[in-house]
Order: C-alpha cells, then sequence, then structure tokens
C-alpha cells in the first residue's frame, strides 16, 4: 500500500464507521487474513478494492465481495518513530 | 489496552504478471505439429525420416507439456476465494485441460489438439473476465489459423 502505508506502520481502525468509496480499510479474507486495501467501489451489498502502489497489483483487487468482510475503516496510520497521518472521509489524508 | 494485529498489503508473487498468452500459443504449435506428423505417413523410411518424425513428436509433447504448466500456475497461483466465485466452471475447465494435455501428448490426432486449444480459449475468457477485461476471438496469421481469444487491450 505504497505510499500511503509503509511496511510496519501501525493503523488505528474505527470499525464503527460508515464507509465510502476511496476509503482505506481493513478487510479479512478468508485464507489470507487481514488485509489492507482501499474501496475502489461501492456497490449495494458489494464492495471491490483497490491497491495505492500501482506497481504491484493483488489478485483481491478488483473483484467483488460482500461488504460484511470489512473488519474497519482506517483513521490514523502512525509511521514509527513519529510520524501521523489522518484519514478522513474517502480516505482524503487531512494531516500530516 | 487495544489488541494489536498483523495486516498485509497483500500482492501475490513479486512479479505480478499472469498472461495466458503462453498457455494459448502451445496449443497451435501442439495442432501444428500433428498435421506435420500426419504429412510425414507413407514417407519412405530412411534415418533422415525418423529423425524427423522424431523432433515433431518430441516437440508436440514439449508444447502440451507448456499447457499443463502453465495453465496449472494460474489456476493454482492466480485463482483465489474471489476468481473462483466468478468462474464457478474453472476446475472443471482444468481438469479437462489436464486431461486433454495428456491425450495431445500420447496420441497424435489432431481433434485432441483442437480440443484442447477450445478449452484452453475458455479459460483465458474467464482469466480476462476476473480482470473486467472484454475478449475477442481472433485466428491466428499462420498454420494452423485457427480462433484463439484476445483481450482487448488499450493502446499504450
Amino acid at each position: 500500500m505504497l505510499p500511503t502505508i509503509k511496511p510496519r506502520d501501525i493503523l488505528l481502525i474505527r470499525s464503527d464507521s460508515e464507509i465510502c468509496t476511496g476509503d482505506l480499510v481493513v478487510v479479512n479474507i478468508r485464507a489470507i487474513g487481514l488485509v489492507v486495501k482501499r474501496i475502489n467501489q461501492l456497490d449495494g451489498k458489494t464492495l471491490k478494492l483497490i491497491g495505492d502502489n500501482s506497481r504491484l497489483g493483488s489478485s483481491i483487487c478488483g473483484v467483488a465481495m460482500d461488504k460484511r468482510c470489512v473488519i474497519g475503516k482506517v483513521i490514523v496510520s502512525l509511521t514509527l518513530p513519529f510520524k501521523l497521518k489522518f484519514f478522513g472521509r474517502g480516505s482524503n489524508i487531512v494531516h500530516n | 489496552m487495544f489488541p494489536i494485529k498483523n495486516v498485509q498489503a497483500h500482492c501475490d508473487i513479486p512479479c505480478k504478471i499472469y498472461d495466458p498468452v503462453l498457455a494459448q500459443i502451445a496449443p497451435l504449435s501442439v495442432i501444428r505439429l500433428m498435421d506435420l506428423i500426419a504429412e510425414t505417413k507413407g514417407t519412405e523410411y530412411s534415418l533422415e525420416s525418423e529423425a524427423t518424425i522424431a523432433r515433431l513428436v518430441f516437440e508436440k509433447e514439449e508444447q502440451a507439456r507448456i499447457v499443463k504448466h502453465e495453465i496449472n500456475i494460474i489456476w493454482g497461483d492466480y485463482f483465489k476465494a474471489p476468481q473462483i466465485e466468478m468462474c464457478p466452471t474453472i476446475h472443471e475447465t482444468v481438469h479437462q485441460i489436464m486431461q486433454t494435455g495428456s491425450k495431445c501428448k500420447q496420441e497424435v490426432d489432431s481433434e485432441n489438439g483442437i480440443k484442447l486449444l477450445g478449452l484452453v480459449n475458455n479459460f483465458a475468457s474467464m482469466f480476462w473476465e476476473t480482470k473486467e477485461v472484454s475478449t475477442r476471438l481472433v485466428v491466428a496469421p499462420y498454420p494452423p489459423a485457427l480462433g484463439f481469444i484476445q483481450p482487448n487491450l488499450s493502446d499504450a
């Protein structure tokens, strides 16, 4: 998920937040586990994901999956030693 | 305290390039080689004709092996739960490709090669469907001049 999220970043997620297109979310994928991606499309009960790193794709991106696989929306990422990013609606970075 | 769990960004393999094109060219080679083997029928025996048939047979089996290998990689590594859900007949198609690929190695009947090409075309259609890329059936501009599936890609 470079450049938005770097390896070993710590993410704070909200599980009760309403999600919308563009949000960074953590999803639980059967056989893979917890994955952080961005919502590319939202359609009723399904969504499609996309990664931020255009040079690396994923087979979980671009395919319709149940919205219920979303564990929560990323609201803050912490890059150590100390750099905070806050994510607003549609995951525009609101403060860096 | 808040529980902290590991989350991954997830990508499948380092190069991330999956494309059924290699698997699609190989059946055309199989069919062509079967046709060339058939053309040697009735040829007077000589060391040279034996060597030619041996080369054609060897290459036919190699191309059939390539089909099985390439399909196995894409099916085994690329197709995951979401793609399988989109293509419910994928397992059956791959199994038929394995069986027909073996038949192409064992025998010289070009009907087996044509069947293999059809199955691989079906596989290619399903692969591009998972990427939401439309496809079209085109005719190979070289013998055996049979149809194969191409993705409709945008110009660079």
